[in-house]
């Protein structure tokens, strides 16, 4: 299968990374196509422009030069991996912003004649949220992990209706030893290999 | 009462442009001492970088003195005694522009402390009583259930907790503005000027 990672933490060496190059591991052991897009790395610009909002809602597809590369991978994947730390119960506003400008109309969804939603991401059907918390499991289950309800709920309202959801955590992180670490990498690597 | 407003959207003409202007317009005729950030206008970039990464934990003095554009936020944030954020949601959430802002103005020594030796963060912005957030969604409420309304979430539950312990929110939302045509979002303006009201009497 094609898989993306996205991957977005400011610090190339940080855990995040070695999580990404784990899963990267993984998929590639399973034999699927690999493709890491690095936000930080990019220099990725997160905030939509003036021009770029204004013509979110007219026809056709307006895709910016800069966000072209990304829309052109997106489209044709079936696995979609997005690897970043949690902050402020979501994702990285770098993250926020890639989904914003790279999933418009016409790539993410596209609206029927009738102005009904549909799915427009037609070939995926992962996908999979890795991500560190701060603090420990019963606290993020009552502010709510709202990094993985954008990619499991707000995307799946325009994804294809079979699309499976992965969720890997580590939480606590503020107290991790490296064995939980290890421990967390070895589990993103086998479960990338066995999507 | 001193009121922060921060807002965020590209385009001035568009309706949460109209619904800002309102919203700043009522808090001064109600003779609240108003202040006013727009994150578009100030052309605030919402990346957090490698060095506010590896330097997050400090003295506060010292990261203000090395990321002189967040003073202000900083500044204001310490002022108010009430903060309404304005945006439209977007994909459930806060565009990034403003989780950006979150994610670097309410660092360590600004909005949270881990005492030495303490098992839970404490919140330091006490000062904030009020939370109002002001949001437009393009799809109906059902559809924003279903999602899941991270953004109310990011707001309403996790910044919250590094206000005061009593903090007041009022969740302000209109639903559906795609299908909606100039009478629907006059009387959603008025709408948000109503429950506004009953916040900041």
């Amino acid at each position: 299968m094609r898989a993306v990672v996205v991957y977005c933490h400011p610090v190339e060496g940080s855990f995040c990374s070695s999580l990404r190059d784990a899963a990267r591991r993984g998929l590639e052991h399973a034999g699927h196509d690999v493709t890491v897009i690095d936000l930080a790395a990019d220099k990725f610009n997160p905030v939509m422009g003036r021009d770029e909002w204004n013509l979110y809602f007219t026809a056709g597809v307006h895709i910016p030069t800069d966000v072209d590369r990304y829309a052109s991978v997106v489209r044709e994947a079936e696995v979609l991996v997005f690897v970043y730390p949690t902050w402020w119960s979501s994702v990285p506003a770098q993250l926020k912003g890639w989904m914003e400008r790279v999933l418009v109309p016409g790539i993410g969804f596209t609206f029927t004649a009738r102005n009904k939603l549909r799915p427009g991401l037609k070939n995926l059907k992962h996908v999979v949220v890795i991500t560190t918390f701060g603090s420990p499991r019963l606290y993020v289950r009552l502010i709510n992990d709202n990094g993985s309800r954008l990619f499991h709920r707000s995307l799946r309202t325009t994804s294809p209706c079979l699309v499976r959801n992965r969720r890997l955590v580590h939480y606590r992180m503020d107290k991790s030893t490296p064995e939980s670490r290890a421990a967390f990498q070895t589990k993103v690597e086998k479960k990338m290999a066995r999507l | 009462m001193k009121v922060l407003v921060v807002s965020a959207h590209p385009n001035d003409e568009s309706f949460l442009g109209t619904l800002r202007s309102s919203v700043l317009n009522q808090l001064t005729e109600l003779g609240h001492d108003v202040h006013h950030h727009d994150l578009y206008a100030d052309n605030f970039n919402p990346v957090f970088t490698a060095h506010e990464r590896l330097n997050h934990v400090g003295d506060i003095n010292t990261k203000l003195e090395e990321l002189p554009e967040l003073k202000p936020y900083v500044q204001s944030l310490q002022w108010c005694d009430a903060l309404v954020l304005v945006y439209p949601t977007w994909w459930g959430a806060q565009p990034a522009i403003m989780k950006g802002w979150i994610d670097r103005v309410f660092m360590n020594e600004v909005a949270w402390v881990l005492p030495e030796g303490a098992a839970r963060i404490q919140p330091l912005l006490t000062n904030v009583r009020h939370l109002v957030v002001v949001t437009t969604h393009g799809s109906s409420k059902l559809v924003n259930s279903f999602q899941g309304e991270s953004g109310k979430r990011i707001a309403l539950r996790s910044i919250r907790l590094m206000f005061h312990p009593r903090v007041q929110t009022k969740w302000i939302g209109v639903y559906r503005l795609d299908q909606s045509d100039e009478s629907r979002r006059n009387r959603a303006k008025k709408r948000v000027t109503r429950r506004l009201s009953r916040v900041f009497r």
